[in-house]
């Protein structure tokens, strides 16, 4: 068993709508971003446009952030999420500057609200107790949700379904099927971290 | 049986005790903001993760493991002369080493936690080799200040050791998957000439004159060309087949002024003063202070540089905040504090 995705970039369209489903499910603070899309403009006038990458963790099986990790605060799970002790962190950023697809954060400061001034909404205090200031933090593929039977949630807010979910080790997972027939790649293989989100483009 | 120790004084000790006292001050205010604050006062972002203190790190470690490798080779009469100054090298080694203990100790989130790096600790970080490392290297040292090295066991151990720990910090930058500028023995290679060529500075700076002096010049001579050379073979590969990440980083650091800067006036200039004025002192002491900024500049770049880039290689910037530099200034100021503290504490017989 081990948890992986397929992004289509073909299908992408840089709406955010991804990133603002895991800020709002995982309650992330201003400035924390556990997943993002890149955009970037290629080409040149008449036939510029813009490009888009969604980067996340890469739920590696040989993670370059858990080997530099000198406490052991981040672990390989047996579905193949790696995840992060926020209460072992010592917040050296070791695992950021290891880390070949800038999935991790650091989080200065956990109690920060989003409007300057006006305090911490009702939900905002609510999540500012899931962190720690002065810990690094990373996507876990939405593992609360995933405990109870649901798709991260980016998955299911992406409006054009460009993220396919499931299982990597089951060759007849949609995810597998999508790997093998389209010929889905990871980025950076040459980090030799052995991703485990793939990209159609 | 009551015992006393007697502190011994030195009539110039205290005024300097007192200045690099006001340093130490300095650099707790800085530790204060930061922890009430968080390290978003410093100028560290999520891209340039590691900034000022590690370069801060790095430099003191270098400087510490050059000095007992400077010493070792003393006592192993390969430097001749040099072994009247094997109790000022040790007792700044020493220094240096607990100074840039402190600096790592700043530089992390949780400060409080550090003890986790014994009670969990993962040994396939690099980190935690350094951290061991580091803590052997400060016995070593001690018991070579106290020991009288009559055989060559204890300098080749203290040598040895003190280069394990200049090595593994060059591996704490190298073996780090995502940054490419860094990878490679290269790294590692560096650190371990920039801490010979930053500890001979030192005695450059503070002699000037005498037979080790004129051994440690001719050695620059040769040591400081072969790091530029071992620098330019570095880019040249990069530049030529290296990844893209790796070869964005380089383009950056060489459209940098600052080091073209460090390149000329602190390694190049250096070896002309040495060569066509080493017998005039303030040729070599102003040899000896531009090797010690260039290395530490050359840290900060290769530190910055190999981070500035993010995934889609847009750059990235990094300035050092007030609180980040005060920091630095008190850790300075400590290694100052504690080398005089030593020399005052150590009697000079008990580490002839």
């Amino acid at each position: 068993m081990r948890y992986g995705m397929v992004i289509n970039l073909k299908r992408c369209i840089g709406c955010d709508a991804c990133t603002v489903a895991c800020k709002q499910q995982n309650g992330t603070g201003p400035g924390i971003f556990w997943r993002k899309v890149v955009k970037t403009e290629v080409g040149t006038y008449p036939s510029a446009r813009y490009s888009f990458l969604p980067l996340l963790c890469n739920q590696c099986s040989d993670p370059a952030c858990a080997n530099v990790c000198p406490v052991g605060a981040t672990e390989k799970q047996p579905n193949g999420i790696v995840t992060v002790n926020a209460d072992k962190c010592i917040g050296c950023r070791y695992c950021m500057v290891a880390c070949p697809y800038e999935a991790r954060q650091f989080v200065n400061d956990a109690g920060v609200e989003y409007f300057p001034g006006k305090g911490l909404t009702p939900y905002e205090k609510l999540m500012v107790t899931k962190h720690q200031a002065g810990t690094v933090e990373k996507c876990n593929f939405c593992q609360p949700r995933l405990e109870q039977g649901l798709q991260p949630a980016c998955v299911i807010t992406c409006p054009v379904a460009a993220m396919t979910f499931g299982d990597i080790d089951d060759p007849n997972s949609e995810v597998s099927k999508l790997i093998a027939e389209r010929g889905a790649k990871p980025l950076k293989p040459e980090a030799g971290t052995d991703p485990a989100v793939f990209y159609i483009s | 049986m009551a015992t006393t120790t007697k502190i011994r004084t030195t009539p110039n000790a205290m005024p300097g005790l007192i200045g690099f006292g006001i340093l130490v001050i300095i650099g707790i205010a800085a530790w204060v903001i930061q922890l009430t604050q968080g390290l978003s006062v410093l100028g560290i972002g999520q891209t340039i993760a590691w900034g000022l203190y590690i370069v801060t790190f790095l430099f003191l470690a270098g400087l510490a493991g050059g000095l007992v490798i400077l010493t070792s080779l003393a006592d192993l009469q390969i430097i001749p002369n040099l072994r009247q100054y094997r109790r000022s090298f040790l007792i700044g080694a020493l220094a240096a080493y607990v100074a840039s203990g402190f600096m790592i100790l700043m530089d992390i989130g949780r400060p409080f936690r550090v003890l986790n790096m014994i009670l969990s600790a993962n040994l396939s970080s690099p980190f935690v080799w350094d951290f061991a490392l580091l803590a052997v290297s400060v016995i070593v040292t001690a018991t070579y200040l106290y020991a009288a090295p009559k055989g060559k066991l204890l300098p080749v151990l203290a040598g040895v050791v003190a280069a394990a720990v200049i090595s593994v910090e060059g591996w704490i930058l190298s073996m780090s998957a995502g940054t490419p500028l860094w990878h490679g023995g290269v790294t590692p290679a560096t650190f371990l000439i920039e801490g010979f060529i930053s500890a001979s500075a030192i005695l450059l700076i503070t002699q000037s004159e005498g037979a080790a002096v004129q051994w440690l010049r001719r050695a620059l001579l040769v040591i400081v060309p072969a790091l530029i050379l071992l620098n330019l073979f570095e880019i040249a590969s990069i530049s030529y087949a290296g990844v893209p990440d790796a070869q964005a980083a380089i383009g950056l650091m060489l459209a940098n002024p600052l080091y073209w800067f460090v390149l000329l006036l602190g390694f190049v200039l250096p070896v002309v003063l040495l060569a066509g004025w080493g017998k005039q002192r303030q040729a070599v002491v102003s040899a000896g202070a531009l090797l010690l900024l260039a290395v530490f500049a050359s840290k900060y770049m290769l530190l910055v540089s190999g981070q500035a880039f993010d995934f889609m290689q847009l750059p990235h910037t990094y300035t050092p905040t007030l609180v980040e530099i005060s920091g630095v200034v008190g850790i300075f100021g400590l290694a100052g504090f504690l080398y005089l503290l030593g020399l005052r504490l150590v009697h000079p017989k008990a580490a002839s």
